[in-house]
């Protein structure tokens, strides 16, 4: 609370009745001295010297929760305009779902409520909407229930207002549940009013805040899980296929392109926890680069995979310029010639998505064994894509993974692709060498290679050009009749790696793994 | 459709035994013995502990040695959860002759 003396005893006392622990965050008050105004309830206040801003103090009295033991806090405003009996309403959602925020959804229809706090509200969901694809209601709303390490966590930079909105967006790119809950609310006639919020400033702060959130959204990056969940929500759902469509519509890919020098700068600048990601890769690639020149390849990282997302709303748009330049085609002749199946181990470099357009023409139905993707069902729903070749999806989180549909398929003389240099989840991987270092590889392709005893074709692509894309067939791993289950996991997937290796000095920028699959140095090998 | 004079009750044994012979010799399951293996214990998650990329060896086990090819997830629930059900399954669908020393083909 700041400046609301008049209020926050009536308040305090009032929420002690309902729950045990009150604790008070003095954001600089210049008002009144609230440590003697409540020495009488014991009731503990934390103040800022100076005014903060109401996620500083907001932090403040989460780490203060924490220290003392405390899992979850309710957050209620100091100014009297919510009730205390209404933590009644929190308590069994919190009781019920622990990782969840729970937002006091206030009732609006009362007197004396301003217009602008209506508008503000509807733009302030509209926002939250763009940045999560998620209906929050009520996301100015400051009455709400938070689980403090999550929040502390999350590492929000917002300070001021902005605070409470970031959080939303980003507890729910975690994987936190939002809810909501129906709360009254009271507002004063507006000569009694007493609010901290600054209309132009605080404004102005929430729209940066905004577009930082919204940006970051349709970056295709991940985000770091605080809780395990089911299905994770891929970034880009119905808004971006719009966003980027319209974009290429209106600007053509050269501007469409051009929006990603900010958005690629700003992570490159910003967000650690990417970069860091980057990096695994980049330092093995470049040992004898600085600093500088590594964030210099991070962003060249970040804007090369903006390109490949934006060439793939344009393939499903027209797509009529790209040129998909096959490579090493020939090598798979023989095996599109049996009637047996065949696995294809991509990787994520160049734009596999994409390179699969090459696959036009085969006699046989690709099935991809990933998480559905929302993007390849739309484009097929729509008959918009231009793959005239049948694709299927195999979703690894269906029944023992999928691995019957699998099988099945490989039985039918189809083929099966599977990503080959990190997955969907913890399975089983095998250490190889791999640029430098032991690496660790998902070792189901090969896997179902040695099992039904058929090939693996390794698939590869890179963008060339503006408008040209490589797609390379860069060799054959086939099971020898006498090899064991390990030995051939072993030689195979080094054979792989050796093969992204190869694949990545030339393609260095294009390598989109996002992750350090490394363990340690080849003179250390781990089992 | 067994070929053999043994009736249902009297292979169900002979099967499950052979059953668990193979998922320990295949399944680097070193440390369990074929007779440590429950009848109705679950073969996947907890109970035997095997994941799906060991069910890719068992569907490919079930081909070798009894002809048969599970092909629908819908039945794969019922089918896979212990050695009991396996070999019900086996018994009432295999082509091939049992009861009768079937040989594994040698590989490990």
């Amino acid at each position: 609370m700041h400046n609301n003396a008049g209020t926050i005893r009536a308040v305090a006392l009032g929420c002690r009745e309902i729950v045990p622990n009150i604790l008070i965050v003095d954001d600089g008050s210049r008002d009144a001295d609230l440590r003697t105004l409540l020495a009488d309830t014991g009731i503990p206040v934390i103040r800022h010297e100076v005014n903060c801003g109401k996620g500083e103090a907001l932090l403040t009295a989460a780490r203060a929760v924490n220290e003392r033991g405390g899992t979850h806090m309710i957050a209620i405003d100091g100014d009297g305009q919510h009730y205390p009996r209404d933590l009644c309403a929190f308590l069994p959602i919190i009781a019920e779902e622990p990782d969840a925020i729970v937002i006091g959804e206030r009732d609006m229809s009362g007197p004396n409520v301003p217009g602008s706090s209506r508008f503000g509200r509807k733009f302030s969901d509209f926002w939250l909407r763009l940045e999560t694809g998620l209906p929050i209601r009520d996301t100015q709303s400051g009455f709400r229930a938070y689980p403090v390490r999550h929040i502390l966590a999350l590492a929000c930079a917002g300070r001021k207002y902005d605070f409470e909105v970031e959080v939303l967006a980003r507890a729910a790119w975690a994987g936190l549940p939002i809810r909501n809950v129906p709360i009254n609310v009271w507002y004063p006639p507006a000569t009694e009013r007493i609010s901290s919020f600054r209309p132009f400033m605080d404004n102005l702060w929430l729209t940066h805040r905004h577009v930082i959130l919204v940006t970051r959204r349709f970056l295709p990056l991940p985000h770091r899980n605080l809780v395990a969940r089911p299905e994770p929500k891929k970034r880009g759902t119905a808004f971006g296929f719009w966003f980027f469509i319209t974009a290429v519509r209106c600007t053509g890919l050269r501007g469409a392109y051009g929006l990603l020098f900010f958005v690629g700068s700003w992570y490159a600048l910003f967000d650690s926890e990417i970069v860091q990601s980057a990096l695994a890769f980049l330092k093995r690639r470049f040992p004898t680069h600085g600093p500088l020149r590594q964030r210099w390849n991070v962003y060249q990282l970040f804007i090369a995979q903006g390109r490949c997302l934006i060439d793939r709303y344009y393939l499903i748009h027209s797509g009529d310029r790209l040129r998909f330049h096959k490579r090493g085609f020939d090598r798979i002749t023989p095996l599109l010639q049996d009637t047996r199946g065949f696995l294809l181990l991509t990787a994520h470099v160049g734009n596999w998505q994409s390179a699969m357009v090459s696959l036009e023409g085969w006699n046989k139905t690709v099935h991809l064994l990933m998480r559905p993707d929302p993007h390849v069902l739309r484009t097929q729903k729509l008959g918009l894509h231009h793959q005239p070749h049948r694709i299927r999806i195999i979703n690894p989180a269906g029944y023992l993974g999928g691995v019957l549909e699998v099988l099945s398929a490989l039985d039918a003389g189809d083929i099966v692709s599977v990503m080959g240099d990190r997955d969907y989840d913890s399975s089983r991987k095998v250490a190889v060498e791999f640029m430098g270092g032991i690496a660790q590889f998902p070792c189901s392709g090969f896997v179902f290679a040695h099992a039904t005893r058929r090939p693996i074709a390794v698939l590869f692509s890179a963008k060339t050009g503006p408008y040209d894309y490589d797609v390379l067939i860069a060799g054959i791993i086939e099971p020898h009749p006498s090899e064991s289950k390990a030995d051939f996991l072993r030689r195979g997937v080094q054979e792989y790696a050796a093969l992204l290796e190869n694949h990545l000095q030339r393609h260095p920028l294009q390598c989109f793994l996002f992750q350090d699959i490394w363990i340690g140095s080849p003179t250390q090998p781990t089992a | 459709m067994n070929n053999t004079n043994l009736s249902k009750e009297e292979l169900l044994p002979i099967i499950r035994a052979k059953l668990k012979e193979l998922l320990v010799s295949h399944l680097a399951l070193d440390d369990i013995k074929p007779e440590e293996i429950g009848d109705d214990e679950p073969i996947f998650g907890e109970g035997l502990g095997l994941d799906s990329l060991d069910a890719v060896e068992i569907v490919v086990l079930l081909q070798r040695n009894y002809g048969l090819n599970i092909k629908e997830t819908e039945k794969g629930t019922e089918i896979f959860r212990s050695i009991n059900s396996l070999a019900n399954y086996i018994v009432e669908n295999s082509s091939q002759p049992l009861g009768v020393d079937s040989t594994v083909p040698e590989e490990k």
